[in-house]
């Protein structure tokens, strides 16, 4: 370890200087008492949503591919994502969140890992199949 | 937890959670979101197994450096984050230097002085104490390019502290 990086250890908590926002702690208890209260629609017809949501994903995918980017193909798998996630009800707990992304995270996402020599049509292809799969994935945990 | 167990978690943990999100995020609205959405998850999580008090600290921390870069990359877009970690990957001399009666204040301006991507990769290796794997599995990037980033940007902040 350089002295520089012995430095930046042994002073950490010096460096945590900043503060919220005067009221930071009454927002905080306002978001927890949210976050606490019963999910406003029963379990059942919750999971039928993102169900039916999930079921969606390749027609986003089919439309993203319309504009035949592999960024607009992998842009709208995140937004499809995103939208899983905040169809989880409050009071999920953190076992559906991890659940889903385990199902949708990639350590190395495909879409950074394909090689150049692919022309952008094949990489599309090979893109839509397979954000299609990890959508499918996530259409099968919440149909449980 | 009750209402008091929470208060007292709240104030042992939100600062460094803050200022963790801060340093990647850069905005105060963000940060703050992004240390109470840490803080709440964990408060959620209905694991069977408890966790000692450095494994909670170093839950919370990955979990926040994970929602923040999350959050970055949403804000920045994804062409946008690409390009960012478009660097050189070559090698650069390890550099180090005598860092006694340094003030934290120097460092710190040194540090946020420093432009991206160094500015997020030193804060996360320095301060937040990744490693260049775990780096790597959050923002997506091979490890040889966060090594890279992280080798330039220290040789920047000694240059930095050497004026």
């Amino acid at each position: 370890m350089t002295e520089l990086e012995q430095y930046f250890r042994s002073h950490a908590e010096e460096f945590d200087v900043m503060e919220p926002a005067q009221g930071h702690e009454d927002r905080f208890f306002a978001r927890l008492e949210e976050a606490q209260k019963p999910a406003r629609r029963p379990w059942r017809i919750v999971w039928g949503s993102v169900a039916a949501a999930a079921a969606l994903s390749a027609l986003f995918v089919v439309n993203a591919m319309r504009r035949n980017t592999p960024e607009a193909i992998y842009l709208t798998y995140m937004d499809r994502v995103s939208q899983l996630y905040s169809a989880c009800p409050a009071d999920a707990g953190t076992d559906w969140d991890e659940t889903l992304a385990s199902l949708t995270e990639e350590a190395n996402p495909l879409f950074l890992q394909l090689p150049e020599e692919m022309s952008r049509v094949q990489k599309a292809r090979v893109l839509k199949a397979h954000y299609a799969s990890l959508l499918d994935g996530a259409k099968q945990l919440a149909d449980q | 937890m009750t209402r008091q167990e929470i208060t007292a978690f709240y104030e042992q943990y939100h600062q460094r959670l803050y200022n963790t999100a801060w340093r990647i995020l850069q905005n105060s609205d963000d940060a703050e979101e992004v240390m109470q959405d840490t803080l709440l998850k964990y408060i959620g999580r209905k694991d069977p197994a408890p966790l000692s008090a450095p494994q909670i600290g170093a839950w919370l921390s990955r979990t926040c450096v994970r929602a923040s870069i999350d959050r970055l990359r949403e804000r920045k877009r994804r062409a946008d984050f690409l390009e960012l970690y478009a660097v050189d990957e070559t090698e650069v001399e390890e550099g180090d230097m005598p860092m006694e009666g340094i003030d934290v204040p120097t460092v710190l301006k040194a540090l946020e002085g420093l432009e991206e991507p160094y500015r997020l990769i030193l804060n996360l290796v320095l301060l937040d104490g990744l490693d260049y794997e775990e780096i790597s599995a959050f923002t997506g990037k091979k490890e040889v390019t966060i090594r890279s980033i992280y080798s330039r940007g220290r040789v920047k902040l000694i240059e930095r502290l050497r004026k």
